[in-house]
């Protein structure tokens, strides 16, 4: 191991320094928000471009994890799919960020093709993991897959008609796009919660907490953005529009370090204190 | 009980206290294990234990009984002159069969001369009993031993005698299907089943599935890599321990000889609380205990009974520190 350390305080090492960068990260953001430093169109760019470096980061990570697998092993079918889902997300920043500062105002499109296809690969993901744990049969298995559908079916609705009957929003294509990410963030939420539950305590606990963590930004930036609050530029923002902004970015360096943190520990966890390769 | 020291050829005759001494300091400079015979010109037979090197046991054998000879009168007996003397080497896990033959208390002998067929019948309702056995097998060129622990214990230990050569092997109920087609002469000796010997075999053999079931389910959860680096830590907390035992994501590898049922306990506690202590920080201690159960739950009745009442904690437990569990075994 460089720097003549022992694994155990590499790996804390490793961790506090990524705590330490995203706190930097994330003040760097804050900063941009609250001080304006540059133009209008740059201080998008850059508000953006740390959107797309956090997401790709955690997809960067949750993809070396999996290549720590070996072919053979049941998670690496997890993590296939748990990466392939981030870089979607990456892929969804990216567009969704361009769109922002070419156009300022971003309909629904391309970008949220992305953000929902990734659904169906943290979805999947999950059932593995589901799979893994509880040795469910294929009528179990089947039963699982439509208790998720109904019930990402009755919470759609109801956010749906939340929206619509509730803050106003218009019976429209936005609206049905926008009513999917709640619901598929409370389903995605529940199956994490569960699974981080199973894991109490252990490393491979910390993705879905990191998960968990997304799902309640999600909510808070839907909310806000369906209710008219959010600003769709940097000069013109609001304190409102900011926390949703700071919220929605901590969740990805959140779950970006929860992923870390199981990759560090497949790396260097389970060796003596001894132990310095 | 059978008289394994029959079996040992004498290489030494009429041989001095002094060249006595002599032969088994060369037993103990060469690591040697296996067994060395002593015959006396009164016609008493002893029969040592030497394990790499190290004197373990000595009995002394009259016919069908073995006594235990106590460490402090070795002197006594090795101090007599003019004995025959003979070695048979034997790897580590005839050792402990030839241990449980000689120290199993008999209440009974039943004595049968049957077929191969019959001898299947036979075995396979020895195998369902309550009451373990030995079993001596004699009949062409066939002479074995099997130990037969009962209560559906599916691994039978033989150890065959073949021209004065011993060979140990693991087998199962069907074991005589592998015999040739003739009358056999056999001898079962019928003993208790709560005695030491045969409750810390017992631990042996269920401790073996259980423990390559849960490698194999950490594995399932953990991948490769760190299971087999899971059992790296166990298997150098075992040696650094001074037990001869390894871990691989294959199983345990036991070439332990414990000298008591309380030492074979205290390893299989400390193990199973190393395993929980290193899974812990991977999978959290809820999870960690809840494969521990539910790999309990595979196993038969009996063994998971076996292992709950000897070895695992009761649920709950686990994720503590097993200290106060432990001080109720």
């Amino acid at each position: 191991m460089r720097f003549g350390w022992n694994a155990n305080a590499t790996s804390i090492r490793m961790l506090g320094a990524a705590i330490l960068a995203a706190l930097l990260f994330l003040t760097a953001y804050t900063f941009i928000f609250l001080v304006e430093p540059f133009t209008d169109r740059w201080n998008t760019i850059l508000i953006n471009s740390f959107l797309v470096f956090a997401s790709s980061g955690a997809a960067a990570m949750a993809t070396l994890i999996w290549r720590r697998y070996d072919p053979a092993d049941a998670p690496r079918r997890i993590w296939i799919y748990f990466a392939m889902g981030l870089w979607l997300w990456a892929a969804a920043e990216l567009t969704w960020g361009y769109l922002n500062v070419t156009q300022g105002e971003v309909p629904e499109g391309i970008s949220d093709l992305f953000w929902i296809s990734a659904y169906f690969f943290f979805g999947y993901a999950l059932f593995v993991q589901y799979q893994i744990l509880a040795h469910p049969d294929r009528r179990g298995s089947w039963r699982l897959i439509v208790i998720a559908m109904g019930l990402l079916l009755a919470l759609y609705l109801i956010v749906y008609s939340m929206l619509t009957a509730g803050i106003g929003a218009p019976v429209a294509f936005g609206t049905s796009v926008n009513a999917f990410y709640p619901a598929a963030d409370l389903l995605l939420a529940l199956l994490a919660f569960w699974m981080a539950r199973r894991f109490r305590g252990g490393a491979f606990s910390r993705p879905w907490f990191g998960l968990l963590a997304f799902s309640f930004a999600d909510l808070l930036y839907a909310w806000i953005e369906l209710s008219g609050l959010y600003a769709w530029s940097v000069n013109q923002s609001n304190a409102l529009s900011t926390l949703t902004d700071v919220v929605y970015l901590s969740a990805y360096l959140v779950l970006g370090w929860c992923i870390l943190s199981q990759w560090v520990f497949m790396k260097y966890g389970l060796r003596s204190p001894a132990a310095s390769r | 009980m059978p008289d394994f020291a029959e079996i040992i050829p004498a290489s030494y005759q009429n041989v001095s206290p002094g060249f006595l001494e002599t032969l088994i300091q060369a037993r103990r400079e060469e690591l040697f294990t296996g067994l060395m015979r002593l015959t006396f010109i009164s016609g008493e037979d002893f029969l040592a234990g030497f394990l790499e090197g190290t004197q373990q046991k000595l009995y002394h054998c009259h016919g069908a009984v073995s006594e235990v000879i106590p460490r402090q009168t070795w002197r006594e007996t090795f101090g007599r002159g003019g004995a025959s003397v003979g070695f048979l080497p034997l790897p580590l896990e005839a050792m402990r069969f030839v241990r449980v033959i000689h120290e199993v208390p008999v209440r009974q002998i039943e004595e049968t001369t049957i077929n191969a067929e019959e001898l299947a019948d036979a075995v396979a309702k020895w195998c369902r009993a309550q009451d373990p056995g030995i079993i001596h097998i004699q009949g062409g060129q066939v002479d074995r031993y099997y130990l037969i622990a009962g209560t559906s214990t599916p691994v039978i230990e033989e150890l065959s005698i073949l021209g004065g050569e011993t060979r140990f092997s693991l087998n199962d109920a069907s074991f005589p299907k592998t015999l040739p087609k003739l009358e056999y002469h056999v001898l079962r000796y019928l003993s208790e089943p709560g005695h030491d010997l045969w409750r810390e075999y017992e631990l042996r053999l269920a401790f073996h599935p259980f423990m390559r079931m849960l490698l194999s389910r950490f594995g399932e959860l953990a991948g490769r890599v760190l299971t087999e680096r899971l059992c790296e830590q166990m298997s150098t907390w075992a040696s650094r321990e001074g037990w001869n035992v390894s871990l691989s994501s294959n199983g345990i590898v036991n070439r332990q000889y414990f000298d008591s049922l309380e030492n074979a306990t205290r390893f299989y506690v400390e193990l199973v609380e190393r395993f929980s202590g290193e899974a812990r920080p991977a999978l959290g201690a809820r999870m960690t205990e809840n494969i521990l159960q539910e790999i309990l739950m595979k196993l038969d009745s009996y063994r998971r009974e076996l292992l709950t009442r000897s070895i695992l904690p009761p649920r709950g437990a686990a994720s503590e520190s097993g200290v106060a569990w432990r001080q109720n075994l």
